[in-house]
């Protein structure tokens, strides 16, 4: 297995970016990169308005609600190595535990993994990925990152996506002409399709749909690797609305 | 102050904020947790309510809305350090616009009910006597339930909603950021016209097409 070295690799990357003081609040408004990054923002949005979006629509309309869920189900099953291997690496045993009784129950039980069986016995999916376990080993995520065509990011999280790769199961078929590549584009397909309305509303509620998308991308992954509940301090800096009072006239 | 006594501090002010809502309970007024419970279930009343046309069931949820949310507070968290750059008028011009602004944008969803549900999961006192409920958005289980938690703030006697998270983002740090560069740029008033603009063109926009 080539996983190890490549890890090794994608980790000194990371570190390397993104520094090492994994304790530091979120900072969703420092970009130092806001150019390059919206740059890169406008060309994913007009791919996504004028490519993938309308051919999600018609994905939409095509294929049943039913068949919709059960193809996210199958793609989210076929994360079990990237799930199960995180969940170890980050020591979480009852997780690990959990995700491979997942897997057995849905694969064999629950068709292939089209129908999640397991979360109807009480045992979720939960959130995993390679940029989590480095985050949670105590790896900043360095300054935001967009990525062409994979979206919002940072150094971080952009190392644990190759390694993510690595470990996501159907590429490796690659040998046989046209399945990695026609499961690829139905699960990017089917995925979007999953949110035509909430991105939907997201653009409509938005004023800058960029600093929105920066915004809840770096409040969602410092939860997801802290915890729900704020810190003191950041709750003082979010709620604390009496040091906001007072007005100054023109010109002071 | 010391880390301890720091420590002693903020446990009495938690247990002197659950005592409040223990004297609120027994006064009949509505715990927190009441508030969302019953804001949920009269949404969702109203979505469900087939004799209503859609603006009906908007104008009936704004009502609904502003009596569990408290606009002023919501407005001054989300404005933060520009607040004070804000005129009395243009304060009130925000708030007025900011409201309308989200009334406007969620308004768009009240004929794509899709029968969820909201299950209320627990409560979590906060500082400065801030309670947060969390809540789950139930839409047929597995990875597309969203898992929803409002801050809530008591102002005369009454629970009030300053703050929503979605999945762990929260909407008044999301529409701070936003904000905070308009205001750097053009002042409050680029502000107020940027949302003036956005409103009238939303709500101008016809409604999706019921697929």
């Amino acid at each position: 297995m080539s996983t190890r070295p490549a890890r090794l690799i994608v980790l000194v990357l990371a570190a390397a970016l993104g520094g090492c003081a994994g304790a530091q609040p979120p900072r969703p408004d420092d970009d130092p990169w806001e150019g390059y990054n919206r740059a890169i923002f406008a060309f994913n949005d007009a791919i996504d308005t004028y490519g993938l979006e309308p051919a999600a629509k018609g994905w939409d309309w095509v294929v049943p609600d039913v068949a919709q869920r059960g193809l996210s189900n199958f793609f989210d099953n076929l994360r079990f190595p990237l799930v199960l291997v995180n969940d170890l690496l980050q020591a979480r045993f009852h997780d690990a535990a959990a995700t491979t009784a997942r897997f057995q129950c849905n694969t064999f039980l629950g068709g292939l993994g089209f129908y999640d069986l397991a979360a109807d016995f009480g045992v979720p999916a939960h959130v995993q990925d390679t940029g989590l376990t480095l985050g949670r080993w105590g790896i900043a995520p360095g300054p935001f990152f967009m990525l062409p065509l994979l979206g919002p990011s940072s150094p971080r999280d952009a190392g644990g996506l190759v390694a993510d790769g690595m470990l996501a199961v159907y590429p490796y078929f690659v040998t046989i002409p046209g399945l990695t590549a026609g499961l690829g584009a139905i699960d990017i397909l089917n995925r979007r399709a999953r949110v035509l309305d909430q991105v939907r509303d997201v653009k409509a509620a938005s004023l800058d749909y960029y600093t929105f998308v920066r915004n809840a991308y770096v409040q969602r992954r410092w939860k997801l690797i802290n915890g729900e509940i704020p810190t003191a301090a950041e709750q003082e800096e979010l709620y604390n609305d009496e040091v906001f009072e007072g007005y100054l006239e023109e010109g002071q | 102050m010391t880390k301890s006594s720091r420590g002693t501090w903020k446990r009495a002010s938690e247990t002197l904020a659950a005592l409040g809502l223990l004297a609120g309970v027994a006064l009949g007024q509505s715990t927190p947790a009441q508030v969302v419970d019953s804001l949920a279930s009269q949404v969702i009343g109203v979505l469900k309510d087939a004799a209503l046309d859609s603006d009906q069931k908007r104008t009936r949820i704004e009502a609904i809305a502003d009596e569990a949310i408290d606009f002023q507070t919501l407005s001054k968290l989300v404005v933060a350090r520009n607040w004070a750059k804000f005129s009395p008028p243009q304060r009130q011009e925000f708030e007025r616009e900011f409201r309308r602004h989200l009334s406007v944008t969620y308004g768009r969803n009240v004929d794509s009910y899709k029968n969820e549900k909201v299950q209320i999961l627990g409560e979590r006192v906060e500082v400065r006597g801030d309670v947060t409920v969390h809540s789950k958005l139930l839409r047929g289980g597995g990875s597309e339930d969203v898992l929803v938690d409002y801050r809530l703030r008591q102002r005369d006697g009454q629970w009030k909603i300053i703050d929503v998270i979605v999945e762990g983002v929260s909407l008044v740090s999301n529409f701070r950021s936003q904000f905070q560069d308009i205001v750097a740029q053009g002042g409050p008033d680029r502000l107020l016209t940027l949302l003036r603009e956005k409103n009238a063109s939303g709500e101008s926009l016809a409604p999706p097409p019921p697929v």
